[in-house]
């Protein structure tokens, strides 16, 4: 499952090889496709050559496409993918700077270098130009530190941020991209006279067009109808949790445990981080609900050895994890009974009920509230045990 | 007599063919392609070893520069060597090696070069506030549909559009 370099599948030397290649597909791509002419790049903003938008746009749906039946089919791990964090301001600011420069040079960097590569004298002095450009803003960054980081969305999604889900903002790109294609032909039919690259009937002409068509929609269609592998063990995990058993621990077992840790036993609390962060018990390790199946986990609660004990707001959600861990091929797993409001209740509030509990029991919660408060507050930054699993660094 | 030039590739070709590039560079490293971060790694590096007393107490290089690992060493570093060798290769089998400046006929020489540096400095520029150029920004923040890609991506082309009649002569022709 990708991204390889972040589950450490390839070493950082490896990674460095893989970067050169990348690179060569990429500046080959870019050559071919005729990005190392400025009059072509730039011809774009004149309605002459359209050629920077139809391979950025066919570029760009077929990363998301693909990037969508990757992740469809468990292949690649988006929270490991690095995602440029948004900063509004300073984006579009830096996208008006960039658009302006595009004027002037007629390149932008990546398609630059290809140019310097093949010999245009114009594009070396453009290229010499980034590094002045960038010198600049290095020496002038604490005037434009606060715009730099003016509004921080983090690393969000066009389709959150849309409010719309991600495939029909990716539907609607596509729409968006074709009809862009569509347009631009026309121009070049009906107003630049230029020849014809395909004729309408393409059909017969350019059977691969129909082919790509073919093929997409086939992919649409399977990332449709079926589901993916976290709904489908999600799934699996409801049925499971009607006629499973789980061996439970009380509120008062775990205040021991904690108190009087062993090495066997981890304790997983699956509420949500922002809980998490409120109120963490000692000893507990945070793997939020949704990401429980997660591949980074993998090797942490695949231990066979260890006993897992799950923490959830109720017993219900609790019961729901340990089928998905079931699903999984986890083994040993006992739950919280009644889950951390219990716990809550009992322990830290001290709401001892008036029955069902022995006296022992009744003087042990005394003891063990003091001393859990005590760890609770030594131990405010829960230690998050977890594979290393690096996400990407990227940015340009 | 010389061989002609070959045609440039289908542009969808050449767009699918990109984005299987980035799904690559996703697939296996993480991130998306990039080009201006290289720059930016060669220019601490550079101000690193002229001035390593500025690089320790300036803002910006705090962040990049003094760290165990030389900046050159980075992953968008060989990237980007990779690019100039791959168009070199592209340039070599399409036979389109030449030593010119490409520029309109009506504009001077020396004004496409001066103006060819200009636009590279805003473009350096402004790659650092976009926290990426046209590829690492506007094009692999599509591809991972980042929110800050498209707003890049607007930003860069709806500029170009706007202003573009400042600059027609340059590039009509």
């Amino acid at each position: 499952m990708g991204p390889l370099a972040g589950q450490g599948l390839i070493s950082p030397e490896f990674d460095y090889i893989l970067a050169l290649l990348i690179g060569i597909a990429f500046g080959f791509v870019l050559e071919q496709s005729g990005f190392s002419s400025a009059k072509r790049l730039a011809g774009l903003f004149y309605g002459r050559e359209f050629v920077v938008l139809r391979v950025f746009f066919t570029a760009a749906i077929t990363t998301v496409i693909g990037v969508i039946l990757m992740e469809h089919f468990g292949m690649l791990d988006m929270n490991l993918v690095y995602i440029q964090p948004t900063f509004t301001w300073s984006a579009i600011v830096g996208g008006v700077i960039m658009g302006i420069g595009f004027l002037f040079g007629g390149f932008c960097p990546g398609t630059s270098l290809c140019a310097v590569s093949i010999g245009k004298i114009d594009a070396i002095f453009f290229f010499g130009g980034l590094f002045i450009g960038v010198f600049l803003f290095a020496e002038m960054y604490p005037i434009f530190e606060p715009l730099y980081h003016a509004q921080d969305l983090g690393g969000i999604f066009v389709f959150d941020s849309l409010g719309m889900s991600r495939g029909l903002f990716a539907a609607l790109l596509i729409v968006m991209a074709v009809m862009a294609f569509v347009v631009t032909y026309f121009i070049e039919q009906y107003i630049l006279k230029k020849p014809k690259q395909f004729n309408l009937a393409f059909i017969k002409s350019k059977p691969y067009h129909v082919a790509a068509i073919a093929v997409a929609m086939v992919f649409a269609l399977i990332v449709g109808i079926t589901p993916t592998r976290s709904q489908k063990i999600m799934a699996q995990a409801q049925e499971c949790q009607q006629k499973s058993d789980f061996s439970y621990m009380s509120s008062v077992e775990l205040a021991y445990k904690l108190l009087n840790p062993d090495n066997q036993t981890l304790y997983i609390d699956i509420r949500n981080a922002d809980d998490f962060v409120k109120l963490a018990l000692p000893k507990t390790v945070n793997i939020p609900f949704a990401s429980i199946t997660n591949r980074e986990w993998e090797d942490f609660l695949g231990d066979a050895t260890k006993k897992k004990v799950l923490i959830a707001h109720t017993e219900e959600q609790a019961q729901q994890a340990a089928c998905v861990m079931q699903q999984l091929g986890y083994k040993h797993i006992q739950l919280l009974r009644g889950g951390f409001s219990e716990f809550e209740a009992t322990i830290i509030k001290q709401h001892i009920p008036t029955t069902g509990m022995s006296d022992t029991e009744k003087t042990y919660i005394k003891k063990a509230h003091t001393e859990i408060l005590q760890l609770i507050e030594r131990n405010k930054k829960p230690i998050l045990e977890k594979k290393v699993l690096t996400k990407a660094k990227g940015g340009c | 007599m010389k061989k002609e030039k070959q045609e440039y590739i289908n542009p969808y070709l050449g767009g699918f063919l990109l984005g299987l590039v980035l799904l690559a560079s996703i697939y296996f490293s993480g991130r998306g392609l990039g080009a201006s971060g290289a720059i930016k790694s060669f220019v601490v590096s550079v101000v690193d070893f002229v001035a390593p007393q500025h690089t320790q107490s300036a803002e910006f290089y705090k962040q990049y520069a003094g760290n165990q690992t030389s900046a050159l060493k980075s992953w968008l570093v060989f990237e980007v060597i990779g690019v100039f060798i791959g168009a070199f290769i592209s340039g070599i089998v399409s036979n389109r090696m030449t030593l010119k400046i490409d520029k309109s006929p009506v504009i001077t020489s020396v004004r496409r070069l001066v103006f060819a540096v200009i636009g590279g400095a805003l473009f350096g520029l402004g790659a650092q506030f976009a926290r990426g150029c046209t590829s690492g920004a506007a094009l692999s923040g599509m591809g991972v549909l980042a929110t800050g890609g498209f707003i890049t991506m607007l930003a860069i082309f709806g500029t170009g559009f706007l202003f573009a009649f400042l600059f027609k002569k340059h590039w009509v022709y």
